[in-house]
């Protein structure tokens, strides 16, 4: 029996209408395997983000199938997508995003105490988490006394925090020099391995593609290294 | 979580302004209601403590306020002979300019027989409550905006009445009530034996059969029972007052409302990209509600706090600035200001609630 996959893309197409409709996702069919760190790259404009935000349920394709984690997201309305992301996804943005009136152990806590963690248990467990991400003395301070490479590694813990199935990396290293940038896809990559969580990591970073399991490229909204199995799909 | 409140305490001038906005309109808001409510007390406390079981007025006169006509004093004969009236009682109310050193004021003056059993003044801070000829009885609140206490002397319609008693609970707001002699009264109002009201005892239980057979039985009177007249005297005061109150009690609430609304807007704007991530991690709509609530909520709470400082102190300035109006803090209107500061908070954080809700979280993925 074949294990489910985490991420399963059949024939998606996503089209922004407008006076000029744009085609974002153009017959996509990607199959992402748990446990698995897959950099989705290409060019600006090339559907890259898009892709990611369909797979992570915030936005619904024009056609074709989503499922993640076995489930499939047409199915969901906006409450159960919420809860959905809520439990099973992380995420890390390219800005970081972190919430700057809150300490770094808050903005970690805060991806729990929205699951309904109690906020004493929350804080224990992000502080728990940033000290695996080497920023066990940062924990008190706001995002605007911590450098870029600091705040995404708290980004990295609130999308870590709680073991989440599948996360979802919007270009984090975009903002960061090499050195630190490959550090935090390598943490990535580690949370694959020790947890059996799931990364997809949009990037054009060539940097980081050494430390991925595998690589697909878009190109105007299509997939233009689809693996084989993808093609039979 | 405590983002809503972390929020609010990020800005503080905006926070300032908030707070001090929804200050004011609680300020005014409750301000406004406490002084009806001391209105009203001043206007019906006498009529409530009043002995009388009926009372009877020329035909048209359905408050002590704005009583249209007079009858004549041997009205009190016909109403004795009515079966089940044990006393009746003449006062005679009219408004009569007094004048303390060049000082003009009008008082609803209640001029009173003998005793006056029915009649008289209850509740004395000082003095008698029944004046002799040439006294006067005077509520407290002329007495402190005049400047005069017992013994003091008064030109009441050109003619000198000496301050015999002071009373509360006869404050009209716009006018006070005062006491004198009905005698005196009718003299200087220059009209022979007449009354305003008959204030008419009855046996047990027989007011409203009283006051029927009164009615059907002496020409030209209105006779009302006690709670009827009182009823009376309330929707008297209730037509004067209530319509303004309300409009600038509904001012004052819109204007707490906009504030808020402002405020918890301009900081979901502010924030958009905090409430994206909050989407996009897939937070409720209650607990994004509740992260503007918090805001506006904590706004309210210091807004709420501040604003009965500011009446605690006008509680104790009032008498001496402004002795006609009465206000008195107690903790019921406490408990009102601040759920009401609550509620301002509630609808103005709907529209900008309603705003950080309908953000996409894909926002949380624009550069």
């Amino acid at each position: 029996m074949t294990a489910l996959p985490a991420v399963h893309l059949r024939h998606v197409r996503k089209v922004f209408p407008g006076p000029t409709p744009v085609r974002a996702l153009d017959d996509v069919t990607l199959r992402v395997e748990r446990g698995t760190l897959t950099v989705v790259a290409g060019p600006s404009g090339s559907g890259k983000t898009t892709l990611l935000t369909v797979a992570g349920g915030l936005e619904h394709p024009t056609t074709g199938e989503v499922q993640v984690c076995g489930i499939d997201l047409r199915a969901l309305d906006e409450r159960r997508l919420s809860a959905f992301r809520r439990a099973r996804l992380g995420f890390v943005f390219q800005d970081f995003r972190l919430i700057d009136v809150l300490t770094a152990t808050e903005n970690v806590a805060l991806a729990l105490e929205l699951r309904g963690m109690r906020r004493a248990a929350a804080r224990a467990e992000a502080r728990s988490m940033l000290r695996r991400l080497g920023l066990a003395d940062r924990g008190d301070h706001r995002p605007v006394k911590l450098s870029g490479g600091e705040k995404q590694r708290v980004a990295l813990a609130r999308a870590l925090v709680g073991n989440p199935d599948l996360v979802l990396a919007d270009e984090p290293t975009a903002n960061l020099d090499g050195e630190t940038g490959r550090e935090i896809v390598t943490l990535l990559r580690a949370a694959t391995r020790e947890n059996g969580t799931t990364v997809l990591l949009v990037s054009h970073d060539a940097r980081v593609r050494s430390l991925a399991d595998r690589m697909v490229h878009l190109l105007d909204g299509r997939l233009t290294t689809p693996s084989a199995e993808e093609e039979a799909a | 979580m405590t983002l809503g409140l972390r929020y609010a305490l990020r800005e503080p001038v905006r926070f300032a302004l908030t707070a001090g906005g929804l200050a004011c309109a609680v300020t005014l808001t409750v301000f406004l209601a406490g002084v009806y409510r001391g209105a009203v007390h001043g206007s019906l406390d006498y009529i409530a403590q009043a002995d009388a079981d009926v009372w009877v007025g020329s035909r048209g006169s359905w408050n002590l306020m704005r009583a249209s006509g007079v009858l004549r004093g041997s009205v009190r004969q016909r109403i004795l002979a009515v079966d089940g009236v044990r006393a009746a009682e003449p006062i005679l109310a009219a408004l009569v300019p007094a004048e303390v050193r060049g000082e003009r004021r009008t008082l609803l003056v209640i001029g009173l027989d003998g005793n006056a059993p029915a009649a008289r003044p209850r509740t004395l801070v000082t003095g008698v409550a029944v004046p002799r000829e040439e006294e006067i009885i005077i509520d407290r609140a002329f007495a402190r905006r005049m400047h005069v206490w017992l013994g003091d002397e008064i030109e009441l319609a050109g003619h000198t009445a000496r301050i015999a008693g002071i009373s509360t609970g006869t404050n009209l707001l716009v006018t006070q009530y005062a006491f004198a002699s009905r005698k005196q009264l009718l003299r200087r109002v220059g009209v022979a034996d007449r009354a305003t009201f008959f204030l008419v005892k009855t046996e047990p239980d027989q007011a409203t059969a009283v006051a029927a057979a009164l009615e059907s039985s002496i020409p030209g009177i209105a006779a009302f029972d006690h709670a009827t007249f009182l009823a009376n005297n309330r929707q008297e005061i209730e037509a004067g007052f209530l319509p303004v109150l309300w409009a600038v009690a509904a001012l004052g609430l819109a204007v707490g409302v906009v504030v808020v609304a402002l405020m918890s807007y301009t900081a979901v704007l502010e924030k958009r990209g905090d409430f994206a991530v909050l989407s996009a991690l897939g937070a409720r709509h209650a607990t994004r509600f509740g992260v503007v609530l918090q805001q506006a909520l904590t706004a309210a709470l210091v807004g709420g706090v501040i604003g009965l400082a500011v009446l605690l102190g006008l509680q104790h300035a009032l008498p001496a600035l402004v002795p006609e109006v009465e206000f008195r803090l107690d903790p019921g209107i406490a408990a009102a200001a601040l759920a009401g500061a609550a509620g301002m908070a509630t609808l103005g954080a709907l529209l900008p609630a309603r705003l950080a809700l309908r953000l996409s979280p894909m926002e949380a993925f624009r550069r």
